[in-house]
């Protein structure tokens, strides 16, 4: 029997390389420097990143497949892997302020940060139903642990085994449902499915049962209701970095993941979206509503933030389920948006600590405009962009969302869509009352927050009022993705 | 009777629904792991199945049930870490006894 060498052409998965040997790195000089100084963790993984960064930048975008199939550098890729460092290179910086009141196990957590990372890359560029599923434990697994990371809350680990038995339960769905794929298509290589399934477009019972697995699988990573239970309690419980690092890098390599699975054209299940769009419409409504209605009532900033991060989601699975072209770009838009604007708002929890004592309520941003107005400023903005006033990237991408929705004749899911955002002002804007109006109820004042935060928030608050105002600096490289596949 | 495909395939059907039955049912943090264990193997179970039974076999079933396979240890180490982290901090692993967290 002669085995086929497939060509391994590890240049093009450079920058997956690279993060990986930045994390492996961090990881290690924990066990070999005497007294790893914070600073030089957080200096290390920045310089990883960008390096990464601009390597995945120089890539040479190809539509064809390698590693034997595996996995594709399209443009679609390249602009993820983008994405996905940058967030992580928040999300570090926020984590480095968050490591000031909470020094131990420093450099794990930006090792896991960066090994969930990795694993956001290898969906992204998945072509095969096995790299996407590897992708997906590779994420999972680090963002279990980083949940659990802070030992001193009881919280955390509460948060921490409540995320992992869910999240261990939706794999099960997962791998239920892509081996009945596999059943009836014969392979698992996403491109030669849609092939199969586009020359005898019948959707047999296993079939149907296989992607309505699959769909529950991803439904409880990217929380969209009724799959959301968990989302609240873990994103309240983890520490606040790990919380913004599950609310965005995790959310958005769920979405990616049902991109490549679903609509991608001339892959996959594109050719039976008849029978998968009604499921995701019901779901992008039912997610809207309970995302929004269940952040009216919340009095924890985290956990409204959770709410809000689930509304967001029903927001991109409306226009997940136009299907199109414009669909798929304004889903990729969004998703830029909501990195900087969810990270930015969990920046500005950490950074509004005082002392001893984390931002937890929303009534604790009480005051915040007098002490630390930048911060309040910044905080304004995010709380702005997620609620899409005009001027910010919110409000460019949910028009976008929404326009998606709309020219699929979506109607109703449009308009509950908007409906659901005006409501969603209410919520969002309590917040800025409560920065701008309100008396602190203590004299304690606000902590100092480190460079490194007020660098990251500086770079979202920025970004979403660039990105609201000249979205084509942006609009245009998705385009060139879009099209191209 | 020759056994075929269907047989496997309620066999792990029965698998699922038995690993499923124990996630909803249980709340004991290491029996819902087992659960989920059950279900990850009614998947291989079908996965090795079906790329027994196919014409023009590509053993890309059998490669992805040794990827669960590896997962799913990976996964049980993450785990216990973290159970025995829970248990230190609250003294049970009860899952109803663990929360804290006002809602």
């Amino acid at each position: 029997m002669q085995i086929q060498v497939p060509e391994i052409s590890l240049w093009q998965v450079l920058p997956e390389l690279i993060v990986l040997a930045t994390a492996v790195g961090v990881l290690a000089s924990d066990l070999f420097v005497k007294s790893v100084q914070r600073v030089n963790v957080t200096l290390t993984a920045t310089l990883g990143l960008l390096i990464a960064f601009f390597t995945a930048r120089s890539l040479e975008a190809s539509a064809t497949p390698i590693f034997a199939g595996m996995v594709v550098r399209d443009s679609l890729s390249i602009l993820l892997d983008q994405i996905f460092l940058a967030g992580a290179m928040l999300v570090t910086w926020i984590g480095h302020e968050y490591a000031r009141r909470n020094p131990r196990q420093f450099p794990e957590f930006t090792a896991l940060v960066l090994f969930a990372t990795i694993g956001m890359m290898v969906i992204a560029m998945s072509a095969d139903l096995i790299p996407l599923f590897v992708g997906i434990e590779l994420l999972s697994l680090p963002l279990f642990v980083l949940a659990g990371s802070d030992k001193d809350r009881l919280a955390s680990g509460e948060a921490s085994l409540k995320y992992f038995l869910l999240g261990a339960f939706s794999t099960g769905f997962l791998v239920y449902g892509i081996a009945f794929i596999f059943g009836v298509t014969r392979t698992t290589n996403l491109t030669v499915i849609g092939q199969s399934l586009a020359a005898h477009a019948e959707a047999t019972p296993l079939l149907v049962l296989g992607f309505a697995l699959l769909l529950v699988g991803l439904g409880f990573k990217i929380s969209l209701a009724p799959f959301h239970m968990w989302a609240p309690d873990v994103y309240q419980g983890a520490p606040t970095p790990a919380t913004a690092w599950i609310a965005t890098g995790s959310k958005i390599a769920g979405f990616v993941a049902l991109m490549r699975v679903f609509t991608l054209p001339d892959v996959s299940f594109a050719a039976l979206s008849d029978y998968w769009t009604p499921g995701i419409w019901w779901l992008a409504l039912i997610t809207m509503i309970i995302g929004n209605a269940g952040a009216l009532m919340q009095s924890d900033l985290k956990r409204m933030l959770a709410y809000s991060s689930i509304a967001h989601g029903g927001y991109l699975a409306m226009a997940f389920t136009s299907g199109t072209r414009i669909g798929a770009e304004a889903t990729l838009f969004y998703m830029a948006a909501y990195l900087l604007m969810t990270v930015g708002a969990f920046g500005v929890a950490i950074a509004a600590s005082r002392s001893g004592q984390e931002c937890e309520k929303i009534a604790d941003l009480s005051g915040l405009a007098r002490q630390r107005p930048w911060l309040a400023f910044a905080m304004s903005i995010f709380m702005l962009s997620l609620a899409g006033m005009p001027g910010t990237a919110g409000f460019v991408g949910k028009l976008w969302l929404f326009g998606a929705a709309v020219q699929a004749q979506y109607y109703s899911l449009a308009l509950i869509g908007v409906l659901t955002t005006l409501l969603s002002f209410y919520y969002y804007l309590r917040v800025i009352v409560y920065m701008y109006v309100h008396e602190p109820d203590d004299r304690l004042l606000f902590n100092r927050y480190s460079f490194s935060n007020g660098l990251a928030l500086t770079v979202c608050a920025v970004g979403l009022v660039g990105l609201g105002v000249f979205p084509n600096l942006l609009w245009s490289t998705i385009r060139l993705c879009t099209g191209a596949v | 009777m020759t056994i075929g495909i269907e047989h496997y395939l309620v066999v792990s059907l029965v698998l699922f629904l038995l690993g499923l039955f124990i996630v909803v049912t249980h709340r004991n943090g290491v029996r819902i792991l087992m659960g989920v264990e059950l279900i990850l193997n009614s998947a291989n179970l079908n996965f090795v199945a079906f790329n027994r039974y196919m014409p023009d076999s590509a053993l890309s079933g059998n490669v992805f049930a040794i990827f669960v396979i590896i997962l799913a240890a990976a996964e049980a180490v993450v785990a216990l870490a973290i159970v025995l982290a829970v248990y230190q901090q609250f003294s049970t692993i009860h899952m109803d006894e663990i929360s804290n967290m006002k809602h």
